[in-house]
């Protein structure tokens, strides 16, 4: 498979995106997802609280922002090293996909991606994950979430061999630290943007990120 | 975490009958060619049986079992990988003592029973790292592999005087003389008493702080130290064959099995993984 875009990588300006999930959908939709199975998924961090100061005013560091997440296909894919049938696997342009006649639907990919990108479909007994929208990169189009975002969130790009801070990725809760997995996605800050070892914020809609 | 019944069942059959193999090979080691080849068959089908049983469980743990065949495929990078090939080699070289023992009426051949002792010795190796993911801190630790040992030991022990118990009417089994084999029950019962201490290690050490702050933690040791107390009183207090040996020992190993299917059943609900 030969892509106009060599090693792609998914951009995501955290300061303009809105929370629209507007990606998720045009991303279920392009893919016929049954319901349950969320390739990307849209996070609402948030947190803070309000003081009653002695002056009887109120002080506060309220803070919300929204992630929009789907499979990094990370330079350690940590679902491609536990895969015990190869049914993880990564090509020669970074794109992690699953084989679905190998998969046997163990679910241990699932247990060790901390992105949540595995996602299993019952009705088939086997994994789903984002493949980037390969088609759509092979027609030299990008991936329906990407070409869905109304704000431009979202977007496409190339690998940069001198790494990705110099795109200005900086890793923010509830994202883990990006030395498990080395994902290969850009996430430009909020700038309420908080740590990722920060526990001074929560997922504010657990239930639109995985069926609880 | 979904319905985890089908790895409960085959992560403590498959411990418990490598465990059951290291004390046959104890014994082994003590007794030699003395060993009455009926007591072995009975160990033996006991121990295949129950194998076969694990088997059953993991692939019903799977979407799509028709696929497993494709399981080793990953054996460079996956420990899931090594671990199906480890339990499907234990499994044969077990069925081929098995076979070999009913066929010659003989006693085991010392380097299948060497060979057999390894095999599980590295399935309860491979089944603990496929728990020690670094993106699930509260089994990612040094505590998984000694409360796997720990089982191992205990259930694995008891198993090997349940089957004993079950089949030969005796605890610690005869020769080909009809006299009770040296030493037999009291190496089974000491090793099953290391196995209750590790896990006491495991539950109860620093490293192990992830579930330390859990009530229903107490429930595990003291089921399992009431299953090996009445364990010591059937074997060190009542002659072997007696009812009341045999009485005393199914209610310690019954014990010992619910408090090992609790710690097992929280061993899975403790899964917390880093991230979304």
């Amino acid at each position: 498979m030969e892509l106009p875009v060599k090693r792609p990588v998914f951009i995501l300006d955290v300061q303009i995106c809105t929370g629209c999930k507007t990606c998720m959908v045009a991303c279920k939709d392009k893919n016929d997802l049954e319901a349950g199975i969320r390739w990307r998924r849209v996070v609402e961090y948030c947190g803070g609280e309000w003081l009653a100061m002695p002056d009887n005013t109120f002080r506060q560091d309220i803070f919300a922002y929204y992630i929009s997440v789907s499979c990094n296909h990370c330079a350690s894919p940590i679902c491609v090293e536990v895969c015990p049938t190869g049914a993880m696997n990564q090509n020669k342009n970074g794109i992690v996909t699953v084989d679905e006649s190998r998969c046997m639907g163990c679910r241990y990919c699932e247990w060790a991606c901390p992105y949540s990108a595995p996602q299993y479909q019952a009705d088939k007994g086997r994994m789903s994950k984002c493949d980037f929208c390969c088609d759509e990169l092979e027609a030299g189009r990008p991936p329906a979430c990407v070409a869905s975002c109304p704000t431009r969130a979202l977007s496409l790009g190339e690998f940069d061999e001198s790494g990705l801070e110099s795109e200005g990725s900086i890793p923010t809760a509830p994202l883990p630290d990006d030395a498990f997995t080395a994902p290969h996605a850009v996430f430009k800050p909020h700038k309420m943007g908080k740590p990722v070892d920060s526990k001074a914020g929560f997922i504010a809609n657990p239930e639109e990120n995985k069926d609880v | 975490m979904y319905s985890h019944w089908s790895l409960v069942l085959f992560t403590l059959v498959l411990q418990s009958v490598v465990g059951s193999i290291w004390c046959m090979q104890a014994v082994f080691l003590i007794n030699g060619d003395r060993i009455d080849p009926l007591y072995l068959k009975y160990q033996l089908v006991g121990a295949l049986g129950l194998t076969l049983v694990g088997l059953v469980a993991a692939m019903a743990h799977l979407g799509t079992p028709g696929s497993s065949f494709n399981a080793a495929r990953n054996l460079r990078h996956s420990w899931l990988s090594r671990e199906i090939v480890a339990v499907n080699v234990f499994a044969g070289i077990l069925a081929i003592m098995t076979a070999l023992v009913f066929v010659t009426s003989t006693s085991v051949n010392i380097w299948l029973m060497l060979g057999a002792s390894l095999a599980g010795t590295t399935v309860v190796y491979t089944m603990a790292r496929v728990y020690l993911v670094k993106t699930v801190p509260t089994w990612n630790h040094a505590g998984t592999p000694v409360t796997f040992l720990g089982s191992t030991l205990l259930v694995g022990a008891a198993l090997f005087t349940l089957l004993s118990y079950l089949f030969v009417g005796l605890s610690q089994g005869v020769d080909q003389n009809g006299e009770p084999l040296a030493g037999a029950y009291g190496v089974v019962f000491t090793i099953g008493l290391t196995g209750l201490i590790l896990k006491f290690l495991a539950t109860w050490y620093p490293f192990n702080k992830s579930i330390a702050a859990e009530p229903v933690k107490r429930l595990q040791p003291v089921l399992q130290s009431i299953g090996v107390v009445l364990w010591a009183t059937a074997i060190f207090f009542f002659p072997p064959g007696q009812s009341v040996s045999s009485v005393l020992f199914m209610m310690a190993a019954a014990f010992l099995v619910s408090g090992e299917i609790i710690h097992r059943i929280r061993f899975y609900n403790n899964y917390t993984r880093v991230g979304l």
